[in-house]
């Protein structure tokens, strides 16, 4: 679906991801993205794959998966509303690192790696503000791994 | 909201109740429905929500059980106990009209009142929800003197989310129900990860006039609280239910001693202000 920019912008503005961001830094990254409204079971991305896009969810839900070899397609992880997903092509050469797959009809923000790169090359106080917004994503993202690492409902035993 | 047993009553007398219901909720875990057989201690049993009894196993040993039923419901007290030691164990293994002792309430309670006219975000894990229970039910009772409610709720897997059976039920009276686990399979339609990052994500109405209240694992606790700060809802809003080892539940015995606290006498429910400095002090 096509929207035109000032909406595109409304709608980058309302979410997570850029809150408190500038109009001025909006509006470099408004001029990479473009709407996507896809059906539940819409694959996005695949695990190994290139991928230029990073996307913004808006509405709905996008499961995160790795394949195991023997035990299949494993969810790793539920983004939804204002969550950011395929930052790897932000960061590194693009080759994802996750399936994402939508679990309901889901409204995102497609933005290109490509071209947001660029506008960071070329105006490197945007690239500090995006590359510390992505790295505040990447530690939420690390704590909430370690909180599941540590398997905090796994029993335990005690004396009473 | 701190309170220990009810005026009148001998904290240390233990009443007959017998056993009157079972049910199975997830692996080692049950819910014993308790009928007193003094029908005058009966009339006379209330509870708030939050806090917990002490049931005692002849023979066995007593154990700090929190309350997880209705407070409304004033036949049958209602108690979800996990099989973690000698005497929940003992408790778990005993069959319907078996007879066992209970002492109490006990404890402070959840601040219900407090919340009346705000949004109330209860965030759950593993059998945390237990002593959460009763909160849903009165607020659901009186739906209408609260504002948004929502319930996040996370299990290691969808098999041990306690009373999914009830969800439905509670969705339809307005309670808007988030469960996530951190392990499924394709099968699985609800969400994976952490409550934190379910809270992370929730649309919040007014985070000044939100309280949050939590109970499950330390960790989690203290993840839902920093991430709750980060939110915008103030420190002051924050509550969470503590788990130490109660031995006498009247704070005389030293068992459960938090720091300057009593977890018998002034927790277990506790402002996370009041615990907030020293709540992840080693060993404490």
């Amino acid at each position: 679906m096509t929207l035109d920019a000032p909406n595109l912008l409304k709608m980058l503005a309302s979410t997570r991801f850029a809150e408190g961001l500038t109009h001025q830094d909006l509006q470099s990254l408004g001029r990479a993205a473009r709407l996507l409204e896809v059906p539940a079971g819409h694959v996005l991305f695949r695990e190994g794959q290139r991928e230029d896009a990073v996307f913004v969810v808006f509405s709905g839900h996008v499961r995160l998966s790795m394949k195991v070899p023997g035990r299949g397609d494993i969810t790793i992880l539920t983004a939804g509303p204002g969550d950011l997903v395929g930052w790897s092509g932000l960061i590194s050469d693009g080759i994802m690192t996750a399936t994402a797959t939508t679990t309901d009809f889901c409204r995102l923000l497609a933005l290109s790696s490509t071209q947001l790169k660029q506008s960071c090359d070329a105006d490197p106080q945007l690239g500090y503000v995006l590359m510390k917004r992505l790295a505040q994503v990447i530690s939420r993202r690390l704590v909430a791994t370690r909180i599941q690492l540590l398997d905090v409902f796994a029993e335990r035993r005690n004396h009473s | 909201m701190a309170a220990t047993c009810e005026p009148n009553q001998n904290p240390w007398l233990s009443h007959s109740v017998r056993i009157a219901g079972i049910t199975r909720e997830i692996p080692g875990v049950l819910t014993l429905d308790l009928e007193f057989e003094d029908s005058a201690r009966a009339a006379t049993w209330a509870f708030r929500p939050g806090q917990f009894t002490m049931l005692y196993v002849p023979g066995v040993g007593e154990s700090a059980i929190s309350i997880s039923g209705d407070a409304a419901d004033t036949g049958r007290i209602r108690q979800t106990i996990r099989d973690a030691g000698n005497v929940t164990h003992s408790l778990t293994g005993l069959p319907i009209g078996a007879t066992i002792g209970l002492r109490g309430p006990f404890g402070s309670s959840w601040p219900v009142d407090e919340c009346r006219g705000r949004d109330v975000i209860l965030v759950a894990g593993g059998i945390g929800l237990a002593p959460l229970r009763p909160v849903i039910y009165h607020m659901l009772h009186h739906r209408q003197q609260y504002q948004e409610l929502t319930l996040i709720v996370g299990a290691r897997d969808p098999a041990l989310l306690l009373y999914p059976g009830e969800f439905e039920h509670w969705r339809t009276q307005g309670l808007n129900i988030i469960p996530t686990v951190d392990h499924a399979d394709e099968s699985w339609r609800g969400g994976v990860g952490v409550v934190t990052t379910v809270l992370e994500r929730l649309w919040l109405r007014s985070p000044a006039e939100t309280m949050l209240m939590t109970c499950g694992p330390e960790v989690m606790m203290w993840y839902t609280m920093q991430t709750a700060l980060g939110r915008g809802i103030p420190a002051g809003s924050l509550f969470l239910s503590m788990e130490r080892n109660m031995n006498c539940a009247i704070a005389l015995c030293g068992h459960c001693q938090f720091g300057p606290y009593f977890l018998c006498r002034e927790g277990p429910v506790f402002r996370f202000e009041q615990l907030r400095s020293i709540l992840r002090i080693d060993d404490l």
